[in-house]
């Protein structure tokens, strides 16, 4: 990545974040939410590249917005008769939640203005993470992967069970 | 013009704030969900920064931030499936209508 | 980089749990509908196996995996009681099932994968994978409370559920995030040696902490973000609900109490103050609240979350003493309230919806129905904490560990606040043995040999902690690794 450009790119990945981001939870039309929480999730993975991160970011393509966000699509066309537009999107909690969400992201501001960060810079960052992350899942991590299976095969199964018909 | 990891720290905490918000005020249960979902890339961009500027050399947080892609999509497979049970059951998916019992 | 040394034998109870719930999984579709319930007595002779493999690894207090999976008196303690919730629940449900015409098989494997979620969350000081045991436990539970799929109120249980869960699930993550920003480390043990040797602990460090306190107070159901647990615990299937407050709730402390009381919660300031104002708030607000319930399984909903507030006390006061005597609580606790919704499912089960949940129902059982109606006498006092039951030795030890640290402001709130709930429980009581019953008289069905068994379990167990506590007393020192 070229450094001189680096910090353009991620104002401009920011801005399309925090724009489409607002798009999901503020539209009318919850399938053109779906459609910004894809654009949202994309520039995401375009802020990991920016952070080193090429295996995540792939992830983030592949399995968000190829997996959750159609799965995202598909439950809105199912319940497309209810889900239309001219029907009220948002409930009466708006004022509070302004208050909420505000202190919120301030307190969190405040502690990063505060927080003494340990960084490292004296390290070389990798090139390629996919071998380092593969190796390290088969070895330091295989218990969480072996735990995440059993998190999918749970998840798959009570999905059927759920959503069968009788 | 140096992009340090405060920058990535407060994107991420504004993309978990909008997912709060929409999270808060959202009447679809699929909207309700999306913001969610909004709420773990807020995480995971934290995981990678903090991975990026604080253990550059092992790749603890980018490990863990795949481990929570994973559990997204899992959650969101039950999700939308009980999204979809309620809209067979209750012909609607706004969380405020279905009140049998008051909350 | 090699493949780290496994120890097959620590591992073997969850293991063997997880071994089962595949298995009965894959025979699920293989057997006709009529013949579902084998799938329940496979369930339950795995996790019998399992609690013999928990038995015999107790002492080892040993680790594999490089220390991703603990194998100490704390995490087999807890398995422990994990696993004979599960069985318990299993016993309540097979009749349940075939009464409520909702015999699928697929509901026993998803009792055992949550089972083994709360055996991998006791079992490890790694936040990643006491993140991924949570996620197996809430997903299975998501899916059990919303079972009831034709019921209205079991699929509102389930929504409400899940959305509020996964909305904690954030909440949790972002927290273990922080705290790895500031340490550099998901494991507990690194976290306080890389918090300790710093003068002023960063804002960043109380942010993340307080974050995974509201992550994990939604899972206890602690004031305030008890919100959920009214409608999932009304909601429920009647077995689910008695399962969801006796294992989750557990597994959810043990790694409370694993993080913050013997992990980094005292170098962390501001923590103890957190934990006082929330266990007090939940405590007050859950009996109060309880006083006014028709339903008894929104009673038992709220006493629930009173019972969190207890619970917290011990992480308040912090040390190893109060969480031992947390361990025992949440043993106490869980098979007392297994027992009382083994009476409530059964009284459910005599009508085909769930008409039969108001407290209303239980007029003059005790008169028709002596046996159930003293057993759930005992778990109502047991709840209210007289002796000599399980729950007023529960209370005692917890009590006296936050009493023995100075603790007397907490502890007169909570005696206070055991005072209140006497109110609620024996009232209860009081229509099952005084009220003449008025009207249709409710038709409880005949008490089937399975429930019989593991009703009995529960009323000696009961009344044998609360008689005899000095065999679970040797408990009270129940030794926990990952610590400093």
């Amino acid at each position: 990545m070229d450094s001189a450009i680096a910090p353009y790119l991620f104002y401009l990945f920011s801005f399309v974040v925090v724009v489409s981001g607002l798009l999901v939870v503020t539209l009318r039309d919850i399938f053109h939410c779906a459609l910004f929480l894809i654009l949202c999730l994309f520039s995401v993975a375009g802020i990991y590249v920016l952070l080193g991160a090429d295996f995540i970011a792939a992830v983030q393509v592949l399995l968000y917005v190829g997996a959750i966000a159609v799965l995202m699509i598909f439950a809105i066309m199912l319940t497309a008769k209810v889900s239309g537009i001219g029907i009220k999107q948002q409930n009466e909690q708006v004022p509070i939640a302004i208050i909420t969400t505000v202190a919120f992201v301030a307190i969190a501001l405040y502690g990063l203005g505060k927080t003494i960060w340990n960084i490292k810079t004296d390290v070389a960052i990798p090139d390629n993470t996919t071998m380092a992350i593969g190796k390290l899942l088969m070895t330091t991590y295989v218990v969480p992967f072996e735990i995440v299976s059993v998190v999918l095969l749970a998840a798959l199964i009570g999905a059927i069970v759920i959503a069968r018909r009788n | 013009m140096e992009i340090s990891l405060a920058h990535y720290l407060a994107l991420a905490a504004i993309l978990l704030g909008i997912g709060m918000f929409g999270v808060l005020t959202r009447r679809n249960a699929v909207g309700i969900l999306m913001s969610i979902e909004l709420m773990f890339n807020a995480v995971n961009i934290n995981l990678v920064a903090f991975n990026r500027y604080v253990t550059p050399a092992d790749f603890t947080g980018q490990i863990f931030s795949i481990f929570v892609i994973v559990v997204a999509a899992a959650e969101a497979t039950v999700g939308l499936a009980i999204v979809l049970l309620i809209y067979r059951n209750f012909r609607d998916i706004f969380v405020d209508n279905i009140n049998l019992m008051k909350w | 980089m090699s493949f780290p040394n496994v120890d097959f034998a620590l591992l073997s109870p969850s293991l063997i749990v997880c071994i089962t719930a595949l298995l009965t999984m894959l025979l699920v579709p293989f057997l006709g509908e009529k013949r579902q319930v084998v799938v329940a007595h496979l369930s339950w002779i795995g996790l019998s196996i399992a609690l013999f493999a928990v038995s015999q690894q107790i002492g080892k207090n040993a680790t594999t995996f490089g220390g991703m999976f603990l194998g100490d008196d704390f995490s087999q303690f807890f398995s422990g009681i994990f696993i004979v919730a599960a069985m318990l629940t299993i016993f309540t449900s097979i009749d349940y099932l075939r009464r409520k015409e909702n015999e699928h098989g697929e509901y026993y494997p998803l009792i055992l994968f949550a089972t083994y979620g709360m055996m991998v969350m006791a079992s490890s000081s790694n936040l990643l994978v006491i993140f991924l045991g949570l996620e197996i436990m809430s997903v299975s539970l998501y899916v059990l409370a919303g079972f009831a799929r034709t019921e209205l109120k079991s699929t509102e249980a389930a929504i409400k559920y899940f959305l509020l869960g996964a909305f904690a699930t954030g909440f949790t993550v972002f927290g273990i995030a922080f705290v790895y920003g500031v340490t550099g480390t998901f494991d507990v043990a690194g976290i306080i040696n890389a918090a300790f040797g710093q003068s002023n602990v960063d804002t960043f460090l109380i942010i993340g902490s307080a974050l995974l306190l509201i992550g994990f107070g939604f899972k206890v159901a602690a004031v305030p973000f008890h919100m959920w647990a009214p409608d999932a615990y009304e909601g429920a299937p009647s077995p689910i609900t008695g399962f969801m407050s006796a294992g989750p709730k557990a597994a959810a402390f043990a790694a409370m109490l694993r993080i913050f009381s013997v992990g980094f919660g005292s170098t962390v300031p501001h923590l103890q103050t957190l934990f006082w104002i929330v266990a007090v708030a939940t405590m007050t607000v859950g009996n109060i609240i309880a006083l006014r319930q028709n339903n008894i399984k929104r009673m038992l909903a709220f006493s629930s979350i009173a019972h969190a507030g207890y619970i917290l006390i011990a992480l308040v006061v912090g040390t190893g003493e109060a969480s031992s005597a947390a361990a025992l609580y949440l043993l106490a606790y869980a098979l007392t309230n297994l027992g009382a919704f083994m009476v409530i499912a059964l009284v459910d089960s005599g009508a085909k919806h769930d008409e039969f949940t108001s407290i209303d129902t239980y007029t003059g059982l005790a008169r028709k129905r002596p046996f159930l109606g003293l057993a759930l006498t005992l778990f109502m006092l047991s709840l209210a904490g007289f002796p000599p039951t399980a729950g007023f030795m529960g209370k005692f030890v917890l009590f006296k560990a936050a009493v023995s640290q100075g603790f007397y402001v907490l502890i007169v709130i909570a005696v206070l606040n055991s005072l209140v709930s006497v109110f609620y429980y024996l009232r209860v009581v009081v229509k099952m043995f005084m009220t003449e019953p008025d009207g249709q008289p409710v038709e409880v069905p005949a008490v089937p040999v399975f429930l019989m068994v593991a009703l009995a379990f529960a009323v000696a167990a009961v009344l044998l902690i609360g008689v005899y506590p000095q065999g679970w007393f040797n408990f009270a020192g129940l030794s926990i690794l990952g610590a400093n």
